[in-house]
């Protein structure tokens, strides 16, 4: 009779590093334990616990803050600025007149579309489906449209949207709430997830990475104040707040500038996981490809250089802040650049053991996958449909590992060598000219 | 030879080539003459109310052979449109002979309408502006007029209603044109106050909120450098432009600022928008409408068609009778008539009654060759035949212009006399009017027994 052990039944690859121990292991994988385990598994789960420990408090909280919200019932202004958006208008005001809070204002602004969509938006306007429909005939990006919007707005609180999106019906209530928690909260985000996820794989893809980064992701730098960016697809602000800092300031990365500007004008900023939005993730790798190549340049632009005196003692420092970027840029920035001397160190030091470290890092990556996707199983409210997506986290080794990973090096490599972020046709080039000649 | 006969103190007669004209200069010259044997009339005033009450007078005359005379006017005064289009023009005294053909022509297509009896006020005007139309064999075409509160005269029927009652002309003119009795040219599209159909108007912008039109336009200011959008008020200061988002000063507009839009602002409720409103004040009603409130009405010239034309020759007939199949005495629709013919059926089980039941058939293939108005005029005719030969008691229906039915009460196969005259002359009139001899009237009877079933009659 022969007994199998456990080592038995495991590949070569994984028994390989039984026996050369784990002190060999931890210097292959140094950049796996330190960073990505730590951080995407200790971390997470971590806060995970606690958040689900003070969930029952957090719910009573919840609960005053709703009673508080409709004691109150705020005069709200919904502003979505764009361009070429009016197809979806139509869809959007359907998807607004369902919500359970109903006390607000819908701000359109048309940023020189040159499609059907100024007739759309007055035909809305006319309906009464739109409070307000604002025509730029002259395209001024998205950040003068979103000031126009809020140059107009009455309400005490603006939601920012996009227009191709389509909400939850407790959505505007939800992302409101937070601001009667605390009064220090100066701005909310939204949880954006991807609507079309079964379109194609790399919707899917998107789908998993967004429930990864966005949902949990959020909700963890959100619990430990340094949270950093409030979507452009859905987030809200307070009028006073966002007054007073000038609004929005050129892309592209605006979304992620305010949420900084905000910071550092001494508010809050906080993730509501329940406010849930749905957009449509691109299709396809090429139009992916360009669009993470602008965000990710974007945190070149602001994180590094526009708001870098967050980094250096002065008079309005703060941890928070600092921390808040520090660990934006490093887990962005330093990580990727650290991966390819990871990759030296290997291709160097370990060119003759390549047969068991490929795959044993594929495996790492692979499990660290699904037990991420077990922690955003528990906290998601859409769970069964999520459920679709599970045989699909097997390739996000590849596709944030390696594919993410180049994209953002190239985006890296343009932005900080030549402020490729200023020639980026999402804003018009009269406005990205100024902003670079005046450093922002 | 032009003879000038003073008549009286006030009217003067003019005859040539046998046709008189009259010249008038006030409206009591007509009253104090017989106008039955005038062929038309020179207004000899430049006095625009006397000019007016001469046409009024004369267009409506109860004898149509009056009403449509021709109305000319002395070449030596200058009348204005509001007058003139009502009239056959402008006529030189001293050139008479050159205008005589038109007096002719008009005087002879008058004799060739025959005037409708007991007929409403605005059938008998339709009637009046068809027959303007082929005297003249002009189309009824509207002229630009400020006075007139659709904007627009019409020749000749604007006369007849006063300057509110201009919907009522419209709807004349469009019910004569659904009767295919006029063709229409659409010529303008007027918009006309919902309160009084006029269409002195006054568009004005105004507030969508609260309709004050004390509303005032804004630039709008984008500043590139740090994409700050507002009024170009709010970037107003003592020495120029400044953001008031970054305090930089704006110099050079395209480099350093563009004005993508504006925007209104409204004084009286603070209202702010970019599309202004529209409505329209009426300055005679003072009533201030939506722009999609106002009646729109299409303005054009009318025509007069064959249709119309075949109605002023049969005017008689046409306004006096009515629809054969429905409203003729001894005619009923076919519907009507199955159920009479089902109650003779129920008759005859109980009385043992001699009914005849006949059909008559019109098998011609170049029938149906003929269009609409034909085959209805086709229908008719064959119907006054028939009736000529029935007794009262019978009774006729027709299923198409080919196909006719009579019900005989009371009659026996021996008293069937009547059918054999109706065949001849209903052959008469055929060959008559079609070019093909070859017609053939099929006419079949039957005795109406107790057992017969009412689908078999229709079959």
């Amino acid at each position: 009779m022969i007994f199998l052990s456990a080592h038995d039944l495991m590949p070569e690859y994984v028994n390989y590093w039984f026996v050369v121990g784990f002190q060999k292991f931890l210097r292959v994988f140094w950049y796996f334990v330190i960073f990505e385990f730590t951080r995407y598994i200790i971390i997470d789960y971590i806060i995970a616990g606690i958040f689900a420990l003070t969930g029952k408090s957090r719910k009573e909280k919840f609960k005053r803050a709703k009673a508080a919200l409709y004691t109150e019932n705020p005069f709200v202004s919904v502003i979505i600025p764009g361009k070429n958006e009016g197809k979806h208008l139509y869809k959007l005001t359907r998807s607004l007149a369902e919500q359970t809070f109903t006390n607000f204002e819908l701000i359109i602004v048309d940023d020189g579309s040159d499609d059907e969509t100024p007739v759309i938006g007055k035909n809305l306007e006319k309906l009464g489906l739109i409070d307000m429909f604002i025509r730029n005939e002259m395209r001024g990006g998205k950040a003068s449209a979103a000031n126009l919007a809020l140059r107009y707005s009455k309400g005490k609180y603006i939601v920012h949207l996009d227009a191709d999106c389509s909400f939850d019906r407790d959505a505007i209530e939800q992302v409101l709430l937070p601001f009667f928690l605390d009064e220090k909260i100066g701005a909310v985000g939204g949880n954006v997830k991807v609507r079309n996820y079964k379109d194609s794989l790399c919707a899917k893809l998107q789908a998993i990475e967004y429930l990864k980064t966005v949902s949990i992701g959020r909700i963890v730098t959100s619990y430990l104040g340094i949270y950093k960016i409030i979507s452009g697809a859905f987030g809200a602000f307070r009028k006073d707040v966002i007054d007073s800092i000038g609004g929005w300031d050129i892309g592209p990365g605006l979304d992620g500038d305010i949420t900084v500007k905000i910071r550092k004008s001494g508010y809050k900023v906080y993730f509501q996981p329940k406010a849930v939005c749905l957009t449509n993730a691109p299709s396809k790798f090429k139009v992916l490809t360009k669009q993470r190549l602008r965000w990710d340049k974007s945190i070149i632009r602001f994180r590094v250089r526009k708001h870098k005196d967050v980094y250096f003692p002065n008079a309005n420092f703060n941890w928070l802040n600092f921390f808040s970027l520090a660990e934006n840029v490093f887990y962005n920035v330093i990580l990727d650049l650290m991966w390819w001397i990871y990759i030296i160190d290997i291709m160097i030091n370990y060119s003759s053991q390549l047969q068991f470290i490929i795959p044993m890092n594929f495996t790492l990556y692979f499990v660290m996958s699904y037990v991420q996707m077990f922690s955003i199983y528990v906290f998601s409210e859409r769970r069964k449909e999520e459920l679709y997506l599970w045989p699909y986290v097997i390739l996000m080794t590849i596709y944030t590992g390696t594919y993410l990973r180049i994209v953002r090096t190239i985006a890296y490599y343009k932005e900080f060598f030549f402020k490729r972020s200023y020639e980026d046709v999402w804003n018009p080039y009269k406005s990205s000219i100024q902003a670079k000649r005046a450093g922002l | 030879m032009l003879n000038l006969l003073k008549h009286n103190s006030n009217a003067r007669k003019i005859t040539k080539e046998g046709y008189s004209l009259l010249l008038v200069s006030h409206v009591n010259e007509l009253r104090q003459e017989s106008l039955d044997y005038l062929d038309g009339f020179v207004i000899d005033t430049d006095r625009v109310s006397h000019a007016r009450e001469i046409l009024l007078y004369v267009r409506t005359q109860d004898n149509i052979q009056i009403s449509l005379l021709p109305i000319f006017i002395n070449s030596v005064y200058k009348l204005p449109q509001e007058v003139s289009i009502h009239t056959d023009g402008l006529i030189e005294l001293t050139q008479l002979a050159s205008y005589m053909q038109r007096v002719v022509t008009i005087t002879k297509r008058i004799q060739k309408v025959t005037a409708p009896k007991l007929v409403a006020h605005d059938v008998l005007i339709q009637f009046k502006t068809l027959a303007y139309s082929y005297t003249r064999n002009v189309s009824i075409q509207p002229k630009p007029s400020r006075k007139s509160y659709i904007g627009y005269d019409f020749p000749f029927i604007s006369l007849f209603y006063k300057d509110d009652e201009v919907i009522s002309l419209l709807q004349n003119l469009k019910k004569a044109k659904q009767l295919n009795y006029l063709s229409f040219k659409l010529q303008d599209y007027v918009h006309l106050c919902k309160g009084c159909s006029g269409n002195y108007l006054n568009f004005r912008e105004c507030c969508p909120k609260c309709e004050s039109i004390d509303i005032k336009a804004h630039d709008m200011i984008h500043h590139f450098v740090c994409a700050h959008v507002a009024p170009e008020k709010d970037f107003k200061v003592e020495d120029g432009l400044e953001c008031p988002k970054c305090d930089k000063h704006l110099r050079h507009i395209g480099i350093d600022y563009d004005k993508p839009s504006t925007i209104y602002s409204c004084n009286t409720c603070s209202h702010e928008f970019q599309n202004a409103g529209m409505n329209a004040l009426c300055l005679d009603c003072g009533t201030e409408n939506e722009l999609d409130e106002l009646l729109e009405k299409a303005v054009g010239s009318y025509m007069i068609t064959q249709k119309g034309e075949q109605l002023l020759f049969q005017s008689k007939k046409n306004y006096i009778s009515g629809n054969m199949t429905s409203t003729d005495k001894g005619s009923l629709s076919l519907n009507l008539f199955k159920i009479i013919v089902n109650q003779e059926i129920q008759r005859i089980k109980t009385t043992s009654g001699n009914s005849m039941f006949v059909k008559i058939e019109f098998q011609n293939d170049e029938l149906q060759l003929l269009n609409v108005d034909v085959k209805k005029a086709l229908t008719k005719e064959i119907g006054d035949i028939i009736k000529s030969y029935l007794k009262e008691a019978d009774i006729l229906s027709a299923e198409r212009f080919n196909k006719y039915y009579i019900m005989l009460p009371e009659t026996k196969e021996n008293q069937l006399e009547r059918l054999e005259n109706i065949q001849y002359n209903l052959s008469k009139l055929l060959s008559d009017n079609l070019a093909d001899s070859k017609q053939e009237i099929k006419i079949s009877t039957h005795k109406v027994q107790a057992t017969d079933a009412i689908q078999q009659y229709f079959a």
